[in-house]
C-alpha cells in the first residue's frame, strides 16, 4: 500500500491509500476524487486523467511512453511535470506521492 | 472473419411510457426526453449533434459520459457543458484505433502516413474542413484532428498529408 495525495485545482486535498500495481488514475476513480475524468478507462487514448506530479516524485517515475508523450502534447495547460495518471503504476517507491489536478480535463 | 451485425435500441419501455422514439429515445442536448421529468442517456438515445446539424444515435462510452454530465448539470440547474466532438477508441493487439468526429457529407478523403506501416490516419473533409479522423497508432493525428473537427477551421491539404510537417503545425 502506498499513499497518494491529490490536490484539486482549488487546493482541496484528498489522501487515499493505493495497492501496489494500481494506477494513480484508478486510485482516484475508486475513491471518487473529483477532477480526473479518465474517459477511456486507462488506455492512454484520451488524455482526461492529466496530472502535475510533485517535483520530489517526478524522477522516480518511469519515462512516459511515446504514446503518452503524443497525447500530452495536445492536452491543455501542459507543464514539464505533466503526466497521464493512468500510466503511473503505484509502488512502495511512490509512497506519499503528491499530484495536482488541472482546472479541467478538456 | 469480421461480422458487423449492428444493434437495435430496446426502446419498448420508453414507447410504452409515451415518450417520443425514432430509432432510439428522442432527447435534447440535456438528454431530456419528450417528458420533461424523464432523462435518457447512452446508446439508445437519438440525440442532437449541433456540430453536424443532425440527430444521431451513438454507440460509444464517451457519448454516455457526455450525456451523463449534461443530465447532472440540467438536474442541478447549471449551464450545460459545451458539446463534445464524438470519439471512439479500441486497442486491437498492437493497433491503437482512435477515431474523432463522424464522416457525414465528406467530399474528400486524405491519408497521412503509409497504411503499410500500421501507423497512419484517414481524414474525411467537407469543403476543406475535417469532419472526422480515423487514426491507427497515430495519437497526434487523432488529438489534432479532434481539435480541428471542433473548430471547423479549413485545413491546408498539402501540409496534412506531409509527414515531415508535425500535426501541431498543421493545426495552427
Amino acid at each position: 500500500m502506498a499513499k497518494i495525495t491529490f490536490v484539486e485545482h482549488n487546493g482541496t486535498e484528498h489522501s487515499v491509500e493505493a495497492k501496489n500495481g494500481l494506477t494513480v488514475m484508478e486510485a482516484a476513480v475508486k475513491n471518487n476524487v473529483p477532477g480526473i475524468d479518465a474517459d477511456c478507462g486507462g488506455a492512454c487514448a484520451c488524455a482526461t486523467c492529466h496530472v502535475y506530479v510533485g517535483e520530489a516524485w517526478l524522477g522516480k517515475l518511469d519515462k512516459p511512453s511515446a504514446m503518452e508523450e503524443s497525447m500530452l502534447d495536445f492536452a491543455e495547460n501542459v507543464e514539464p511535470n505533466s503526466r497521464l495518471s493512468c500510466q503511473i503504476k503505484m509502488s512502495d517507491a511512490l509512497d506519499g506521492i503528491v499530484v495536482t489536478l488541472p482546472e479541467s480535463q478538456h | 472473419v469480421l461480422v458487423g451485425v449492428g444493434a437495435i435500441p430496446n426502446d419498448e419501455i420508453a414507447k410504452a411510457a409515451g415518450l417520443d422514439c425514432n430509432n432510439g429515445v428522442v432527447v435534447d442536448l440535456a438528454a431530456r426526453t419528450s417528458d420533461s421529468s424523464i432523462f435518457a442517456v447512452g446508446d439508445l438515445t437519438q440525440r442532437p449533434m449541433p456540430l453536424y446539424s443532425r440527430s444521431v444515435r451513438l454507440e460509444s462510452v464517451p457519448n454516455a459520459l457526455e450525456q451523463a454530465k449534461a443530465v447532472a448539470c440540467a438536474v442541478v440547474g447549471r449551464p450545460l457543458p459545451a458539446p463534445e466532438v464524438p470519439w471512439f477508441w479500441s486497442d486491437q493487439f498492437d493497433l491503437k484505433l482512435q477515431i474523432a468526429g463522424m464522416p457525414f457529407d465528406a467530399d474528400e478523403i486524405l491519408i497521412r502516413g503509409d497504411p503499410n506501416t500500421a501507423k497512419f490516419a484517414v481524414f474525411h473533409l467537407k469543403q476543406g474542413c475535417i469532419q472526422a479522423v480515423e487514426a491507427v497508432n497515430a495519437a497526434p493525428e487523432f488529438m489534432a484532428g479532434k481539435q480541428l473537427v471542433a473548430s471547423q477551421k479549413p485545413v491546408a491539404r498539402d501540409k496534412l498529408v506531409d509527414m515531415s510537417i508535425s500535426m501541431k503545425q498543421v493545426a495552427v
